[in-house]
């Protein structure tokens, strides 16, 4: 494993030579692996949509440095390569794609990157096959629904074969059918094809699912651990106006009413498990 | 409240027409609508009519729909006929005080209804067997050569495209912000005029905000998939001339020649 995205001190504030304000981003020391799982936390302005906008150059540190694969983010000269390796999928689907047909709009980065036709055909029906949309492809987007929409947006950046892909709350916009989806499709790539996922999310449902949980709080990284760990902390993520997964808080609140249970739960069946086992334990040999 | 919002009138199909190269079948249309103006001859315009005719049936497309393209257009033509028929001169075959028509002002008068008639015919026969998206890619390798004049070719054809993809969604929109503005009472059946075009403000205002901000998402998004404008950009679907098409050159260098031989051979109308 090596470093692909490291922060150093990263301080951001727009237009900082002008303004006295709060930083909205206040020093982050911040090391992402290759092949990584990362959910980031945080309420609403936390700087955490504004922080994954400096993994691939959108916006450049105000202090402090961002190196990708050891790349600055600051180097003008660099920021194409940083680009292609750092993929991003924002909110709302319909403004990420560009086309009228489903294989056009996939096939767009690869154009971009000036790839010969038969090199891009190939990657568009791999991408397209990757999310589960291959079907679809000549269909027009306007027609499928959010989560489907959603997977051939993520089907246009890996069309690029990015290293990583930056998620920017990608299933707020989507029914519970959608957003099933698109989390299976996340998972996969990360499983699959080994793709870091950074996937900054509400959700906490959706965040268990990742390897690491970063949560935010006033620009800062307010805690850094698995989800197991950062869900045993129910009281602070209270504090921090984040809602636990529900198998959580139920656990936590056997707990408190004595049932002896782990803590940061965070699986429906670990749950059914360790309920089981303690039911077992006190009520059982009957 | 729907709304139609296919746009352009492609109707898919398999026939001959549909599977022309897009360009090919711009630069036939051109071609074809010049043929139609410059020809004095009456032989060469009905000729002319009569490969229309052919065309339509190849496409495949409904007399009906290429009627129906024709139509809305129908009054423009017959006024514009008209006025040629008042102020051609040549000998008077009807004179009642300043109203003067003469047999060339008849002749003329019709054969432009005929002209304007197939000019519309064709035009509506390459968009209903050509997808946008073709005409579009057709168009951007047509004036590809304009590139080394700095003409931004490239960038138009991406600015056509977005057009293109974003007005279903932006029809769609202004539906929705209508509901909601007549949700909070906005009355836009006023039959004042003043007052019609005062409830429109709060439409049209959210209109462009959200479409602002749409353009700004866009703008992250296009950026995130590495586009650079035209610069080193490569296609996926690289148009290519087929066996037909160039049997449709030919078939149409055969039919043109023929249309200009008449023009040469049998220059008056009759």
């Amino acid at each position: 494993m090596s470093a692909l995205i490291e922060t150093k001190n990263l301080h951001f504030q727009y237009l900082h030579h002008q303004s006295q304000n709060e930083w909205i981003l206040n020093g982050i020391d911040l090391t992402i692996q290759n092949g990584e799982f990362i959910a980031i936390l945080g309420s609403n302005g936390c700087g955490k949509s504004t922080l994954a906008k400096h993994f691939n150059a959108l916006l450049m540190p105000s202090d402090g440095t961002v190196r990708v694969n050891g790349m600055d983010t600051g180097d003008e000269k660099k920021q194409f390569e940083i680009k292609k390796l750092i993929g991003m999928v924002f909110q709302n689907p319909d403004n990420q794609l560009i086309s009228t047909i489903v294989e056009e709009d996939v096939a767009f980065a690869p154009e971009n990157l000036g790839m010969p036709p038969s090199e891009i055909r190939e990657r568009v029906d791999w991408a397209l096959e990757a999310v589960d949309m291959f079907d679809y492809k000549r269909h027009t987007p306007f027609k499928l629904s959010g989560g489907q929409k959603q997977r051939v947006a993520i089907a246009g950046i890996l069309a690029m074969r990015p290293q990583c892909i930056v998620l920017d709350e990608p299933t707020s916009m989507l029914d519970p059918k959608g957003r099933t989806d698109v989390m299976q499709t996340i998972c996969r790539l990360n499983h699959e094809f080994g793709i870091t996922i950074v996937l900054i999310t509400h959700h906490m449902e959706e965040a268990a699912q990742a390897k690491r949980v970063l949560m935010m709080d006033h620009g800062r990284i307010a805690f850094d651990d698995t989800p197991e760990r950062t869900f045993e902390q129910i009281e602070r993520l209270k504090k921090l106006k984040l809602d636990v997964p529900q198998i959580t808080e139920l656990a936590h609140r056997l707990q408190q009413r004595g049932i002896r249970i782990p803590n940061g739960m965070t699986q429906v069946g670990q749950c059914v498990e360790a309920l089981a086992a303690a039911l077992e334990e006190r009520y059982g040999h009957h | 409240m729907t709304r139609d919002i296919t746009v352009g009138q492609f109707l898919p199909g398999q026939s001959l027409l549909h599977r022309l190269d897009p360009r090919t079948k711009i630069v036939l249309t051109l071609v074809f609508i010049i043929q139609v103006f410059v020809s004095k001859s009456a032989l060469s315009l009905c000729f002319l009519i009569v490969l229309l005719g052919v065309l339509i049936a190849c496409s495949h497309v409904p007399a009906k729909k290429v009627f129906r393209a024709v139509r809305p257009m129908i009054p423009v033509i017959i006024f514009t006929a008209l006025i040629n028929i008042f102020y051609v001169s040549g000998n008077p075959v009807f004179h009642y005080s300043f109203i003067r028509i003469t047999d060339q002002g008849l002749f003329i008068g019709f054969t432009l209804f005929v002209r304007l008639t197939a000019l519309i015919a064709g035009c509506s026969l390459i968009t209903y067997t050509t997808s946008l998206n073709q005409l579009a890619a057709g168009l951007e390798q047509l004036l590809a050569p304009l590139k080394r004049f700095h003409f931004p070719v490239n960038e138009l054809s991406m600015t056509l495209s977005i057009t293109l993809r974003f007005l279903p969604t932006i029809a769609e929109e202004l539906d929705r912000i209508i509901d909601a503005q007549k949700a909070r009472g906005a009355d836009l059946s006023s039959a004042n005029l003043y007052k019609k075009v005062h409830a429109y403000f709060p439409i049209i205002l959210p209109l462009f905000m959200s479409a602002f901000r749409r353009a700004f998402e866009l703008t992250n998004a296009i950026e995130c998939r590495c586009y650079q404008g035209g610069i080193g950009r490569t296609k996926m679907n690289v148009l290519r001339l087929s066996r037909l098409d160039y049997q449709a050159i030919v078939f149409f260098c055969v039919a043109f020649g023929l249309s200009i031989a008449f023009n040469l051979y049998f220059p008056t109308f009759f």
